[in-house]
């Protein structure tokens, strides 16, 4: 990668000064600078997930009662009960999930922000606007459009090109969609962002070069791009990963994914420390992917996803 | 003889009006009285004003809290929950939620009492609830003699199944043999997403207890589960949209709800199969916390006045538990599968127990469950 390019994508680095310059000491600082924002993560991000965390060391009695009894059964059960395939299929969920939202948004963020002109936000907007309403109520709408007796079949029997309904709703595939169609903004906006922070010029310089079409988007437009699909790739694989409402509504309930599973024990088993073992595992196995896109993807994915 | 003749008449006359008044008077005794609650009751309910309901959203009539509120002068505040399993996690956490009344399943008053978070019921201020429950609820396991719920109604599981698709005289009406192994109706049929409900019922299809903890029994519903997992169309809780847009031919649902959709679509017809199913109720209680327990008996025995039991009946379509309004409902609902079932049929129904909701019983339960879905 030429010199000139990283230097232009390089991120001002913030630094602390405020932490050098004070000498009252690096404390008093901090709680003034930091105090909101520490207190905001305390008390909504870590204690939840320490709660978490302490249930699925607990014990349930009979009907689902919490003694509180210190114990790893949970995790030995977990480890014991053969949900390696409900990970295994959550997980290839997310990653098909991921797959396609990045095959749809990639050409979509691409074409906005090179043919967009003066329409560009106008089609970011069209795209963030169905994210306003509440993501069960787009299922449901999801599922009059697709449904045997919904929009679309209804025109295919219309025009005659079929006889009787096909039938989408409740099959893996009316999954795979709603899982894609649900996040595939996450996806979008991060692209489109990396992709405005692309200087046009680039292209045209690699264009005055003699690069093919095939190889301009290989050397500049991709290697570019990289942060802002990591981000995307962050904001979509987590949420799908743990969602359990797309295969309740359009997957029939048929097929479990991990998130489900969790669902399922704290409600019908009613067995909140199982539920919450489960939890943690699976915000474990989150926590892994998470490491590892940053440390692939270096800040940049970090930043994009901020 | 013309004297005679008009004597005659004018005792004809009287007698008509005699009778007349034999008759009215005949009527308002057979009519069911509402009983009011004690006047210390009564002042204490409008001392405290208030009234904190939580239950389910959407499912009584609004008329029946509007009217109690106008008639007694309480204010009525609703919390709603969505699943039984909403509440139970809330009392779990906090035993001592400030609420005043609550409605739970059969299921979710089992949990709520091995919590001891339920209070026990001041029969004195139920004047209602006394005169008109009937003697078979006072011998309900987890409940003997009404001691801490009132059962509102009653529910009973079947299915619901739509004329134009499934041929009237098949001889599996009847039986949950349609359902569980319906194989012509492949892709058209809906199962409740229910653990208990679905592997119960195929235990008694299978002649077996609902609640056996037999472990050989359970793996024989596991097996009638998988088979029948490739019919299935979707495991739905609220087949209501599927059943009326004839995607669902066959919808295993609450009897009560079919009566619903055959009003909007006159070709459903509910069973109450003959094998048996759960039989449960829908109870009032009162939580150790309530503030406000005078106005939470008032409510009960609101409730169970014959008149808002009857209409609260008619309004959701479920079973009524209660010696007046089970005369009460019209003739047409009366006839429906599981309005009034008999006394035969209710000796093959069963309600859920221990065996089923803990230990073994549960662990297996939940093992065939999570497999049926991966």
């Amino acid at each position: 990668m030429p010199d000139y390019i990283k230097t232009s994508t390089k991120k001002k680095e913030g630094g602390k000064p405020a932490e050098k310059q004070s000498n009252g000491g690096v404390f008093p600082e901090l709680i003034k600078y930091l105090g909101p924002i520490i207190t905001i993560q305390l008390l909504f991000v870590l204690a939840p997930l320490v709660i978490i965390l302490l249930f699925s060391l607990l014990q349930t009695g009979a009907y689902g009662k919490i003694i509180y009894a210190f114990t790893f059964d949970n995790y030995m059960k977990l480890i014991g009960g053969g949900y390696g395939m409900v990970f295994i299929k959550s997980f290839f969920y997310a990653v098909q999930t991921n797959v396609m939202c990045i095959i749809v948004a990639y050409p979509l963020a691409y074409y906005i922000t090179r043919y967009g002109k003066r329409w560009k936000m106008f089609f970011i907007f069209m795209i963030i606007i169905p994210s306003w309403t509440a993501y069960i109520i787009r299922l449901y709408a999801l599922k009059t459009i697709v449904g045997s007796h919904g929009i679309i079949n209804n025109c295919l029997m219309g025009v005659g090109l079929i006889d009787t309904p096909i039938q989408f709703l409740y099959t893996p595939f009316a999954v795979s969609v709603g899982l894609v169609y649900t996040w595939l903004p996450f996806m979008v906006l991060p692209l489109f962002a990396a992709m405005e922070g692309l200087d046009s010029s680039m292209w045209e310089a690699a264009e005055d070069l003699g690069a093919t079409p095939f190889r301009r988007f290989f050397r500049i437009t991709l290697p570019l791009t990289r942060g802002g699909l990591l981000a995307g790739s962050i904001l979509v694989m987590i949420p799908a990963l743990g969602d359990w409402l797309v295969p309740y509504l359009l997957g029939g309930s048929k097929v479990m994914m991990a998130g489900m599973v969790v669902a399922h024990k704290f409600t019908t088993l009613g067995d909140i420390p199982a539920g919450s073992c489960m939890a943690t595992a699976l915000a474990s196995v989150l926590l892994l992917i998470l490491y590892f896109a940053i440390k692939w993807g270096g800040r940049e994915a970090l930043e994009q996803s901020l | 003889m013309y004297s005679i003749l008009k004597v005659s008449k004018q005792k004809v006359l009287y007698i008509c009006i005699y009778l007349i008044f034999v008759m009215t008077a005949f009527s308002w005794s057979t009519e069911f009285k509402d009983y009011p609650v004690t006047e210390d009751c009564l002042k204490q309910a409008q001392k405290e004003g208030k009234l904190h309901i939580y239950d389910w959203a959407e499912w009584w009539p609004e008329e029946i809290y509007t009217n109690f509120e106008k008639k007694y002068k309480i204010k009525i505040i609703r919390d709603n929950y969505a699943s039984d399993d909403e509440y139970v996690a809330k009392f779990k956490l906090n035993p001592n939620s400030p609420y005043d009344i609550m409605l739970p399943s059969t299921r979710g008053m089992i949990q709520l009492k091995a919590l001891g978070i339920l209070k026990e019921l001041n029969k004195k201020w139920l004047p209602n609830a006394v005169h008109y429950l009937p003697e078979e609820n006072k011998k309900v396991w987890y409940d003997l003699e009404n001691k801490y719920g009132i059962p509102t109604d009653r529910f009973f599981y079947g299915y619901a199944y739509n004329t134009k698709y499934v041929d009237v005289n098949d001889p599996r009406i009847g039986s949950w043999a349609l359902l569980y192994e319906g194989r012509e109706f492949k892709g058209r049929i809906t199962m409740l997403d229910e653990m208990f409900v679905v592997i119960g019922n195929g235990l008694k299809y299978l002649g077996y207890s609902y609640n056996s903890d037999n472990e050989q029994e359970l793996m024989q519903v596991r097996d009638l589960l998988t088979k029948q997992k490739p019919l299935v169309m979707a495991y739905e809780s609220w087949p209501k949209r599927l059943v009326l847009e004839e995607e669902a031919w066959l919808s295993n649902c609450w009897v009560g709800d079919s009566y619903y959709y055959s009003k909007e679509l006159n070709t459903i017809r509910g069973v109450l199969p003959k094998e048996g199913t759960e039989y449960g109720t829908d109870p009032l209680v009162i939580p150790k916390g309530a503030p406000h327990p005078a106005a939470a008996h008032l409510w009960i025995n609101y409730i169970m006045s014959p008149k808002v039991n009857t209409k609260l009946i008619m309004g959701i379509g479920y079973s009524p538990n209660h010696k007046a309004s089970q005369e009460m409902v019209s003739e047409n609902f009366k006839k429906w599968p599981g309005t009034i079932p008999s006394k035969d049929y209710l000796e093959k129904c069963e309600v859920i127990n221990a065996k089923a909701m803990t230990g073994r019983g549960l662990e297996v339960r939940s093992e065939i469950w999570e497999e049926l879905k991966k």
